[in-house]
């Protein structure tokens, strides 16, 4: 098989029609998985034998008759997501052999249209930040430039072709960010779409559950296996009540695409020249473009990051070293807390959790907590009147290329970094990021934000967008 | 100086339901440890809230019983707090907005006069699990049975006056809670937990005075009485011309005494937001007016009824309606039996005796309502006499068998035949000559002493107005 | 503006609440960095939020309710991951009440 070029979509047909076999497909991808893995560091756990277990089971099935959507499609899952069978670390050292007794509702639904959990890759410390430099396990490479950040280990691993799907968390932008800095498709659901079952999230209002890939094809294929309601996940309750409003077929004449001209000349010249490129190009292909712009976009940042930091320190309480994780010999249950929360999380968990615990304490509450609750609304406001106006809107991804690995940045600073994606996840609204060029031999990504529960569309016009996907030239296999 | 006291209640009630408040572990009380367990309730990390419809119909049930309004909106918010019986290291409880708010109940104060005591608010929230210390000292365990059981809290306002007034509120709030079946209210068991706040002030001063709370009260009798005693401390040490200290205060049954428990209330900072993964509960007028329509008939319009439609005695009335099951059993009876005051006596008398020394509930026992009239119509029919009664129905409520049954198995039918009867009469005329004689003297209490001896020749089965008739008959002569 | 030594006993505060071990040497550069991160938001702090509500929860789902039914799931697995378990019950150090 040839990974470079396959997709997930082939792959399945391939073993649908009896080309291969699920066993056959999973026994390379592993091979090619963990030579790479070698160089790259996408993965914490490469689950070769209870992948092929599973890809007997696949093979089986499709001997019987079936067929499934995801036959033997190798797909890696973030480690924030439980896996019945697999270990999940949440990003935690106090984690590392935690099998957590239940399995993601995501993940679920994926194994049973017939895929391949082939590994759980690299993170950041409890899951939070979008470089995986504060991960317990070390970084995860560029595969594009090795002396670079992935920014998603997931995105790495699908650029490299070392899986064919990859389901991850995004919150202020991992995703997104990881699918720009590796030139490939990631896709963040509108909240209530996918069901987070089974997804630890540090910050539950924004938590949600997206898919990257190489091809928007297996971006659809994917996304149709995982959405629907699930009991167990509240938000999906709306989409369920939704779900009977079909997207239209996307015809680029119909679909209005707005610009944000004052956002984009806040851009370094590089980035800014690609995004004034890809305008052209997708001008070209048809779709018609409009001036639009956002006032709020900094302070909607910072009503992200006050809100997370907040949900943080709520949601990280439940380790506490009593009902799982690790706790360390204490003699009395102060002790034990402070160990074995120690012992938990690495030093951005415990930032957020401080300053979440300040952001909430009386006092605080009102000025920061309050306020940011209401910048909410406005933000809001502003992207509701903007898509009143535009089908969809083109927004930069990413402000820099990926971070050296040797790089110390200021946390602020890094938060910045999240300027484009964060007010859209706090806009509630879908988006998705597509690969548009390169910046210094780099993959540059711009987002495409529609309007909640349109990802059919999203998806529709991405696919007459996407120049064709690039593979690293660095990565040797 | 005269002083008042200010007292104000925090009562918690279990509901009864089937499961947990947002899980499906089963809502049942287990002697076995953490038994009643799952994910959802130790708070693993991915597993989300699912919201109990039977648990908000018990809150929105109690809220209008006890007259107040109703939240249209509501929502559940997190208590942020650290203990071991607290998975998720926050309680959820609805903090911000309570489903209900602004009720009252009247009761009597200690004149006898009608009182209104405000409620401040009804709220649901989760309980905690249980810290049991172990006897060695150097470990506590936690039993998480409990831990998200649902509960309401129910707050007056500081609006009782006496330890009598408190639990003469505990009284009529816990029969309301029973007649709506919102909550088996059992103080011993748990399942109706109640917290005092008491202070005092100078008589006439509109200022509240430093309060102490009460803790670990298991019966309305330790309220009353751990009650007088904190009023009875206070008061000696105002009068000493000390001050109070605000602290948490804990009731010790065997020493009857309270025993202080924190030192210094310290304001504890909750840092109270919404949760942003349950959805929020949303009610319309309708639901409000159809809820309110179901409510029962409360224990006091019941009792009032009573009186009017049967003309029992106010006392009657009262006990019969003390327990919602108690009078349904008498209203049963009286569907099938047209004699109310028979039919109270009967049930407030040996029926209610059975039950305590059984500690059953009417609608528990195999003793029905149809098997309590059958017993009543026996002895209408003079088939029995009303002393053997209370012995049948003893042993048919005992053995789980119809009182006919038991008359029959006995051979405990009353003798009413004259000629039957006449010559026990005679027998015993002849062996107690003395005794006739001093009645033809004049004394009538020898009488009695003849009708004693008749009944006990005939093991009680004598109908005893028959006895006495034909005795006056024969020695008369 | 915040002063530093308020912002350092808030700090504390929130260290103390939150029950993470941290250093002499973290703290006082946790301090420094809450500081800078403070000054951040002060963007946020200038927006006019008159006329807006707060949101409270992100998805626009209401009345997810479930049916009261009761079942029991299976608990090996969930012992096995609590780091002190024993004869049933979770281990935590002796609280002195
Ligand atoms: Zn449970």
């Amino acid at each position: 098989m040839e990974f470079r070029k396959m997709t997930a979509c082939r792959a399945a047909e391939a073993v649908n029609n009896g080309e291969t076999t699920a066993c056959q497909l999973i026994k390379e991808i592993l091979e090619r998985c963990n030579v790479l893995n070698g160089k790259l560091n996408t993965f914490i756990k490469i689950a070769g034998p209870e992948a092929l277990e599973q890809a007997a089971a696949v093979d089986k099935q499709v001997k019987s008759g079936q067929k499934l959507p995801l036959a033997g499609v190798p797909v890696a899952v973030k480690d924030d997501l439980c896996c019945r069978d697999l270990p999940t670390s949440f990003g935690s050292p106090a984690f590392k052999n935690f099998i957590s007794p239940y399995g993601a509702a995501a993940v679920e639904k994926l194994t049973d249209a017939g895929a391949v959990v082939i590994g759980k890759t690299n993170l950041d410390d409890m899951g939070i930040g979008s470089t995986t430099t504060s991960s317990p396990a070390g970084p995860a490479l560029n595969p594009w430039a090795p002396d670079r950040v992935a920014g998603s280990a997931g995105a790495a691993a699908v650029a490299a072709a070392q899986c064919l799907i990859f389901l991850e968390s995004d919150s202020g932008g991992a995703l997104r960010q990881g699918a720009s800095h590796c030139g490939v498709i990631g896709l963040r659901p509108t909240m209530g779409r996918v069901s987070r079952y089974g997804l630890h999230t540090f910050a539950s209002s924004f938590g949600q559950i997206g898919i990257t890939a190489s091809s928007t094809d297996d971006i659809l294929a994917a996304l149709e296996v995982i959405s629907g309601f699930d009991a167990r996940d509240a938000s999906t309750a709306l989409y369920r009540e939704k779900s009977a409003e079909k997207n239209a077929a996307v015809e680029p004449e119909i679909i209005k695409i707005g610009y944000p001209t004052a956002i984009i000349a806040l851009l370094a010249p590089d980035h800014r020249n690609l995004m004034e490129r890809a305008r052209e190009d997708i001008e070209a292909s048809g779709f018609q473009l409009t001036d639009f712009k956002l006032d709020l976009l900094a302070e909607a940042l910072r009503a992200y990051y006050i809100i997370a930091f907040a949900e943080t320190s709520s949601n990280l309480s439940r380790f506490d070293g009593i009902r799982f994780g690790m706790a360390d010999y204490a003699e009395n249950l102060d002790e034990l807390y402070y160990k074995s929360r120690r012992l938990t999380f690495g030093q951005e968990a415990s930032r957020r959790s401080i300053f979440g615990t300040f952001i909430l304490s009386q006092g605080n509450y009102d000025r920061y907590y309050r306020q940011a609750l209401k910048i909410w609304t406005l933000v809001r406001r502003e992207f509701t009147a903007v898509l009143d106006q535009c089908d969809l809107l083109l927004m930069p991804a990413v402000r820099t290329l990926p971070q050296l690995v040797t790089e110390q940045i200021d946390f602020c600073r890094l938060y910045e970094e999240d300027l484009f994606c964060a007010p859209v996840s706090l806009a509630g609204l879908p988006s998705l990021c597509l690969p548009v060029g390169e910046v210094d031999q780099l993959p540059v990504g711009l987002q495409l934000v529609g309007r909640p529960f349109s990802e059919e569309m999203l998806i529709g016009a991405a696919s007459r967008i996407i120049p064709e996907i690039k593979f690293p030239p660095n990565v040797i296999c | 100086m005269e002083y008042e006291v200010v007292i104000g209640l925090e009562v918690h009630v279990e509901l009864l339901t089937k499961s947990k408040l947002f899980c499906c572990c089963p809502n049942r009380f287990v002697a076995e440890p953490n038994i009643n367990t799952c994910p959802g309730c130790l708070g693993f990390p991915g597993v989300l809230p699912q919201l109990n419809s039977e648990a908000v119909r018990h809150a929105l049930t109690a809220s209008l019983a006890l007259n107040c309004e109703i939240a249209l909106y509501s929502y559940f918010d997190r208590k942020n707090y650290f203990y071991p019986d607290i998975p998720k290291g926050y309680q959820l409880s609805q903090f911000f907005v309570p489903i209900g708010s602004k009720g009252f109940l009247i009761i009597e104060d200690d004149n006898g006069k009608p009182k209104t005591v405000r409620i401040g608010r009804v709220h649901m929230e989760e309980d905690a699990g249980k810290l049991v210390h172990a006897i060695s000292g150097n470990t506590s365990l936690v039993d998480y049975n409990r831990a998200g059981v649902p509960l309401i809290e129910i707050v007056t306002e500081p609006d009782l006056r006496s330890p009598g007034e408190s639990r003469r509120y505990l009284e009529q709030l816990k029969g309301i809670l029973q007649y709506t079946r919102v909550s088996d209210c059992k103080m011993e068991e748990g399942s109706l937990r109640c917290d005092a706040n008491v202070s005092l002030r100078p008589m006439g001063c509109p200022d509240l005075g430093s309060k102490t709370e009460l803790k670990n009260m298991n019966s309305f009798k330790a309220v009353e009485k751990s009650l007088e005693h904190e009023i009875k401390r206070q008061r000696d040490i105002l009068r000493s011309g000390k001050e109070v200290i605000t602290q948490t205060l804990r009731w010790d049954e065997g020493s009857q005494a309270t025993i202080v428990m924190r030192g210094k209330l310290q304001a504890h900072d909750y840092r109270c937001f919404t949760d942003p993964e349950l959805a929020p509960i949303e009610l319309t007028e309708e639901d409000v007016e159809k809820a309110r329509a179901a409510l029962p008939e409360m224990a006091d319009v019941r009792a009032a009824r009573y009186v009017n439609e049967y003309d029992l005695p106010e006392y009657d009335a009262g006990v019969l309606t003390s327990s919602h099951g108690l009078a349904d059993y008498f209203e049963s009876c009286l569907e099938l039996y047209n004699n109310p005051k028979v039919t109270s006596n009967w049930i407030i008398g040996e029926f209610t005796a059975q039950l305590n020394s059984t500690g059953l509930e009417p609608d528990q026992c195999s003793f029905q309502p149809k098997d309590l009239v059958e017993l009543l119509l026996m002895i209408d029919q003079k088939l029995i006499s009303g002393k053997i009664a209370k012995d049948v129905l003893a042993k048919a409520f005992q053995r789980g068998t119809s009182p006919r049954l038991v008359v029959e198995e006995e051979g405990l039918l009353q003798i009413s035949d004259q000629s039957e009867l006449e010559k026990v009469i005679v027998k015993v005329i002849s062996e107690n000559p003395d005794s006739v004689e001093n009645y033809r003297g004049g004394k009538a209490k020898s009488l009695g002493f003849l009708v004693g001896q008749v009944m006990k020749e005939t093991e009680g089965k004598a109908n005893p107005r028959l006895v006495n008739e034909l005795l006056l008959k024969i020695i008369g002569s | 503006m915040i002063i530093i030594k308020e912002i350092q006993e808030a700090l504390g505060k929130a260290i103390r609440a939150i029950k993470i071990e941290v250093t002499t040497r973290e703290q006082e550069q946790l301090s420094g960095e809450l500081s800078c991160f403070l000054q951040w938001l002060e963007p946020l702090l200038a927006v006019d939020t008159a006329d807006a509500d707060q949101i409270l929860i992100s998805h626009g789902a209401v009345n997810v309710l479930r049916e009261d039914k009761a079942h029991s799931g299976d608990l090996v697995d969930l012992k096995k991951a609590a780091p002190n378990f024993d004869e049933d019950f979770y281990q935590v150090p002796p609280i002195i009440e």
